[in-house]
């Protein structure tokens, strides 16, 4: 009998065969095999996801095995995505897992995400969260956030139609709210966050089902909060960009930048981050993101710099890079050049 | 007017309660009661940004006035995985 071994799960009216079929042709990556993802996988590998793609850069340590109940002692010194493996694959044999013993970048982001049909945020630092959502944006991608710490733990979906991570929570920097690595957690909760997690996972491969809300658990209390949620017209990553929560002006537009330019062109510098943009902007220097991130361009820290990308999606993270580098005067240009 | 305030994660471990009420005058935003009650935090403009604000359980951008009663939640992001 074809997927004997889920017939219990496929008792469940709603799931059936025609459930099961939908999980065993789904392609689901998770992003951190540590606290959040590795009891998560167990789960998701036993409930038949046809192909699971794992990314994490780190090793087992002895320190994660309170929580990482996928791993054993053996496992210590191990990348965690080469022994996640090996056990998921003894649990279940019947589905595809792929590991990448790397940690995800703006370089490997979309040669690892572009094919699957769901993320799985199970990262422990916001660099990356962040670099999941706007990958996510861009692309019209699914993601599922979760995060615990101590005795809490968050979870949501965001789907392309809104809202997103950054609509609820702007760009926050590493290091302004701790992690559960520094701040402890217990194995338990981290395991029903993450299972909180597969849950909404599962909604949205069985059923698409979308929440709109943000989940928060209490360890302490064993209380589930839904907030509802919603899509932000000034967000920076998928709406107009920061108007209300911030004093900051990040903008200039297209005339206030032609004055500047024309005041002081040595001065003042228009970046065009466009991969390969048919039509040149005027004054502008071409500069691929990538070449950004990749350290291969220097910025003077006296000059000011104005970046312009076709849906001011790259212009406020490449802001962001700059500015943590020094480079104080960075603005984005506000609206789209059609020349 | 009084309203409820409610705190979770970071904001729970800074204020050691989960919530408390306040006392509010009318046409209080919710930016206006974040900012009464964290003026001595020297990070507060940063956490603000980094806040999602909700009003009985449903998100609110800072700029929403609030009515008698109503619960007002601070929610920060939690970071761990």
């Amino acid at each position: 009998m074809p997927f004997k071994r889920y017939a219990i799960q496929m008792k469940l009216s709603e799931i059936g065969k025609a459930g099961q079929e939908k999980l065993s042709l789904a392609k689901v990556a998770m992003i951190g095999v540590g606290g959040l993802g590795a009891p998560l996988a167990l789960n998701l590998a036993a409930a038949g996801i046809g192909h699971l793609v794992l990314v994490d850069g780190d090793q087992v340590s002895l320190e994660n095995l309170h929580r990482q109940v996928l791993f054993t002692e053996e496992d210590i010194g191990k990348a965690k995505v080469v022994a996640a493996k090996t056990h998921l694959s003894k649990r279940n044999s019947e589905i595809k897992i792929s590991a990448y013993a790397e940690f995800l970048s703006f370089q490997n982001i979309s040669q690892l995400l572009s094919e699957v049909d769901l993320i799985l945020d199970c990262t422990d630092n916001f660099h990356a969260r962040f670099l999941i959502n706007q990958y996510c944006v861009e692309q019209k991608k699914v993601f599922v956030y979760a995060s615990v710490d101590q005795w809490r733990g968050q979870v949501a979906l965001f789907t392309p139609k809104g809202p997103c991570l950054a609509c609820l929570f702007s760009h926050v920097k590493d290091g302004l709210f701790q992690d559960c690595s520094q701040s402890g957690v217990l194995g338990v909760t981290a395991s029903v966050v993450s299972n909180l997690q597969g849950q909404v996972a599962l909604h949205w491969l069985l059923f698409q089902k979308d929440f709109s809300a943000l989940f928060l658990y209490d360890a302490k209390k064993l209380q589930i909060l839904s907030y509802k949620i919603q899509k932000q017209k000034y967000c920076e990553v998928c709406g107009e960009g920061v108007k209300e929560r911030s004093d900051e002006v990040i903008f200039k537009s297209w005339n206030e930048v032609s004055r500047l330019m024309q005041d002081a062109p040595d001065q003042n510098i228009l970046i065009d981050l466009r991969d390969a943009p048919t039509d040149a902007l005027k004054g502008a220097l071409h500069i691929p993101m990538v070449k950004i991130l990749n350290g291969a361009t220097a910025f003077d820290k006296n000059k000011t710099y104005i970046l312009y990308c076709e849906k001011r999606i790259k212009s406020p993270f490449v802001r962001e890079v700059l500015r943590k580098q020094g480079v104080a005067h960075v603005y984005v240009l506000q609206e789209r050049v059609d020349q | 007017m009084k309203i409820k305030l409610k705190f979770f994660a970071y904001y729970e471990t800074l204020f050691q309660k989960d919530e408390m009420e306040v006392e509010i005058s009318e046409h209080t935003t919710v930016r206006d009661v974040f900012f009464k009650v964290l003026h001595k935090n020297p990070h507060a403009h940063q956490l603000f940004k980094n806040t999602m604000f909700a009003v009985n359980q449903s998100y609110v951008q800072s700029a929403t006035k609030l009515n008698s009663d109503d619960e007002l939640a601070f929610i920060p992001p939690v970071a761990g995985g």
